[in-house]
């Protein structure tokens, strides 16, 4: 016993000692153990001393919404200081399973602590807690939580039916009978197939009493959206997803919980609108008409054109303006008809249109910029705008008056035929083929093979040819001709000299004197002219004694020449004068045998 | 000009072959026909009487073919409207009728090939010897070769250097000229004549790299393609697309043009 006392004085005693020394303790806690996924908890890291540089542990399996976030606190009771430093973290898990998280470090003075490993077991989603009893009317759905329906959320859809392009209002609302809620966590739903515009809520959005069922709840908007269906058939609603922070009483469980009036546990509870859909009707095809731009609702239509008297060559406006409730935005500019002398070009759109939980309406305009390129008095439209009326179910059409439009011609304006405007060229509708021809020019052989190549190509190729050579053989046998004839006759000239010589003789035995001294003159000058190829014509005595000189003949023999033929001419002429023929005869041998040596 | 160098044509016709007389009437009542049940909407024996010209009398003309074209493309027969226009446009190439037919026939066939442009000067060329027919360009080279003959002979037999000259000078000058002609009337004798070109037939053929049924597929062509034709081994034919590709098909897939 003794013994044991003392151990227990000693070891008191150090503890005290180490109480004294601080003893520094780095722990980390989690609010819940068990949690579902996505539920919020929090993770917190305490060190009961300052301390610097923390390092959080790996949170890659959890969502972290804050943190780390720190708080400081210092106290001092009975003489003793005690101080806290808290790291902490809200984070909800991801997936179901027992998750760990790994040791936080910090630093203390130097020196490096770690905390505890923490086991955290994450069960699926939706707890079964909170699957409530389903509620479903025609225009609402609520999920409610575990806690008694106590609180839940529903849409509300103005229409479950609708036209395509008519639009719907959807609202969530949420029904609590909890004393103190708070939103934590809002997913915002899309919407798949709708066109969409954000409804603004009421600032001072206050709780309005509402009886569900013979219990009363508090109701709270958190979400208004027009909703512009794009697609026929049944489109979806979505869920929309919200967790709030619910402050519950709990029973006293201790004295001073009683005496101060109990005691609050905060929860987190997951609340979702169950889905809803909308039937989208297709507008009925049946008498839609062809200048249908898309208009869903109910419309006015005004024209009006910014003046009515301009030049030709001046731009105006025309503005269309549509104005009422419906799928305002969404309309397309009305087919416009002009005259082709005004040059028109795409309009400029402008809309002024609210959302509100009664829907869509406003104005929409369309300013058409016009210019006319010709002066004259026109007449522009009446223009027409039609949509859809889902209420009557049928297609209206509105007319708005014609506007005349005066419009003086510009001072340079040149006659309509030849303005630029107006020579566009063909204006080309449909493409065929060309017509077959009527005539044919001519028929050649199915299988004819070009002339180019052919027998009777290269026969006339070769014909000029031929020709050529023709004409070259004949005209050089003509030449040879030509050319023996003449060695012929200076052959021969003393040949036939002597002949006509003879002649002569025996002219001269009978005593012809005439003939005689014509055959000695002739003897004579044919043979000078084949000796010297001169044609007799143009012998002159001159020419002979030229070509005599060139052929050197002595001068002896030239003056006997001449002397004869100075007799024959004078015998021709005075017959008696002329001394004997035998002389004669004797000399003119002489010189043609004198010349014929040569 | 036509009617002047047709002529002369027939005049150098004549002189070589006989028998060349001018079409026939049942030829042309044939042709009558054919137009009125065209104009009638009756394609198929339109078709039928312009076929008989070619198949019984072995004529042709490019107005005929041109009508038989358009007889196929009526009847949505695309590869045998563009056969027929392209047959057309061999014998009279640069007809405007034609070309338009036919490239509206070759906007409606499921291959539209886009071809390499051809080089300027190619182009130069062929619209050049475009203007004329064959027999036209063969007929004047003809005659410039006999002017370049007749000047060589008075070069040769001039009795004056100045005739000499000109003689010279002249058939030098003509010499050339009729060469330069000789190979228009080459390019356009090749285009009207040659028959390397072919329209493909089957609806989808697939296009070999070599001439054998198991030898790999290289492109798919199909029905109312142009093809040139530029080698021949038994049943297969080389072909080459507009677009610059080759391979080889069999010859019963194409109708040369």
């Amino acid at each position: 016993m003794k013994k044991l006392h003392l151990y227990i004085s000693f070891l008191a005693l150090f503890s005290s000692l180490l109480l004294g020394a601080q003893e520094i303790k780095f722990s980390g806690t989690v609010s819940k153990t068990k949690v579902s996924v996505g539920e919020r908890f929090q993770l917190s890291y305490s060190i009961n001393t300052n301390a610097s540089t923390f390092n959080g542990p790996d949170l890659s399996a959890f969502d972290v919404y804050t943190g780390p976030n720190q708080t400081f606190t210092t106290n001092y009771v009975n003489g003793q200081l005690t101080q806290s430093l808290t790291y902490y973290y809200h984070l909800s898990a991801r997936k179901p399973g027992k998750i760990s998280i790994g040791a936080a470090r910090i630093n203390v003075g130097g020196r490096t602590l770690q905390s505890n490993t923490l086991e955290l077991e994450v069960s699926n989603a939706s707890q079964p807690a909170n699957q409530g009893q389903h509620k479903q009317g025609n225009t609402t759905g609520a999920a409610s939580n575990g806690q008694g329906n106590n609180l839940f959320i529903r849409a509300h859809i103005s229409k479950s039916t609708a036209f395509l392009g008519e639009p719907v209002t959807v609202i969530y609302k949420v029904y609590n009978r909890y004393p103190m809620v708070n939103f934590s966590d809002v997913k915002i739903p899309s919407f798949n197939g709708f066109y969409t515009e954000e409804i603004a809520l009421d600032k001072n959005g206050k709780g309005v009493s509402e009886t569900v069922g013979g219990i009363q709840y508090t109701t709270l908007e958190i979400k208004r959206t027009l909703l512009i269906p794009q697609k026929t058939g049944k489109l979806e609603i979505p869920t929309l997803d919200a967790s709030f922070i619910v402050r519950e009483r709990v029973a006293p469980q201790s004295i001073f919980d009683q005496i101060l009036g109990g005691s609050y546990r905060d929860t987190e509870v997951k609340v979702k609108s169950i889905p809803l859909s909308i039937e989208v009707l297709p507008l009925p095809l049946a008498g839609k008409p062809t200048d249908f731009t898309g208009g869903v609702g109910q419309f006015s239509f005004d024209v009006s054109s910014s003046t009515t008297k301009l030049k030709a060559g001046d731009a105006f406006n025309l503005n269309l303006k549509i104005q009422g409730k419906g799928n305002i935005k969404l309309i397309d500019p009305p087919k416009i008809n002009v005259p082709s002398e005004i040059e028109l070009y795409d309009p400029q759109i402008k809309d002024a249109a609210q959302v509100s939980s009664g829907g869509m309406s406003g104005s929409k305009s369309f300013d058409y910029l016009m210019i006319p390129q010709a002066g004259g008095t026109y007449e522009i439209g009446p223009f027409q705008f039609t949509y859809f009326d889902p209420q009557k179910k049928s297609y209206q059409t509105i007319s708005s008056a014609a506007i005349r439009l005066e419009v003086e011609k510009s001072a340079g304006e040149q006659p309509a035929s030849n303005r630029s405007g107006s020579a566009t060229g063909t204006k080309v509708i449909a493409s065929d083929i060309r017509y077959n021809k009527t005539l044919v020019k001519a028929y050649t052989p199915l299988n004819e093979q070009g002339f180019l190549f052919s027998m009777g190509y290269f026969v006339w190729a070769l014909l000029p040819l031929l020709a050529f050579i023709g004409l070259l053989l004949y005209k050089r046998y003509q030449q040879n001709r030509f050319a023996n004839r003449s060695l012929y006759k200076t052959r021969d000239a003393g040949h036939l000299a002597r002949k006509r010589l003879q002649r002569a003789h025996e002219l001269k035995s009978s005593g012809n004197n005439d003939a005689f001294y014509e055959e000695i003159f002739k003897a004579l000058y044919g043979y000078l002219g084949d000796k010297f190829q001169i044609a007799v014509a143009n012998l002159s005595r001159d020419v002979i004694r030229q070509k005599l000189t060139e052929h050197q003949t002595d001068t002896e023999l030239q003056n006997k020449l001449f002397k004869v033929l100075d007799t024959c001419e004078m015998a021709r002429y005075a017959p008696s004068a002329v001394q004997g023929m035998h002389e004669v005869y004797h000399d003119t041998t002489e010189v043609i045998t004198g010349l014929e040596k040569r | 000009m036509t009617a002047i160098y047709r002529i002369i044509i027939v005049v150098f016709w004549l002189g070589l072959s006989i028998g060349q007389n001018a079409f026939s009437a049942p030829v042309e009542k044939l042709f009558d026909q054919g137009n009125q049940s065209f104009l009638k909407g009756d394609y198929k024996n339109a078709a039928l009487n312009f076929e008989e010209i070619l198949q019984e009398h072995h004529l042709k003309s490019p107005e005929l073919y041109f009508n038989l074209g358009n007889c196929y493309f009526k009847m949505t027969d695309y590869p045998n409207a563009i056969l027929n226009y392209e047959r057309s446009l061999k014998l009279s190439s640069g007809d405007e009728d034609v070309l338009f037919n036919l490239n509206l026939a070759n906007k409606k066939i499921e291959d539209q090939i886009v071809a390499i442009p051809e080089l300027f000067y190619y182009r130069w060329f062929r619209g050049l010897y475009s203007m004329f027919d064959a027999g036209f360009w063969a007929v004047l080279t003809l005659i410039l070769w006999s002017i370049t003959v007749a000047l060589g002979f008075v070069f040769v037999l001039g009795s004056t250097s100045t005739l000499k000259k000109a003689g010279f000078y002249g058939a030098i000058f003509s010499l050339l000229m009729s060469i330069g002609v000789f190979a228009l009337s080459w390019a356009s004798h090749r285009a009207s004549y040659l028959q390397n070109e072919a329209i493909v037939f089957a609806g989808s053929v697939s296009v070999k790299s070599a001439p054998t049924e198991t030898s790999t597929g290289l492109f798919l062509l199909h029905a109312g393609s142009k093809v040139k034709i530029s080698d021949q081994i038994d049943t297969w034919v080389k072909i080459r697309t507009a677009d610059g590709n080759e391979g080889w098909i069999l010859l019963s897939d194409v109708e040369v043009i």
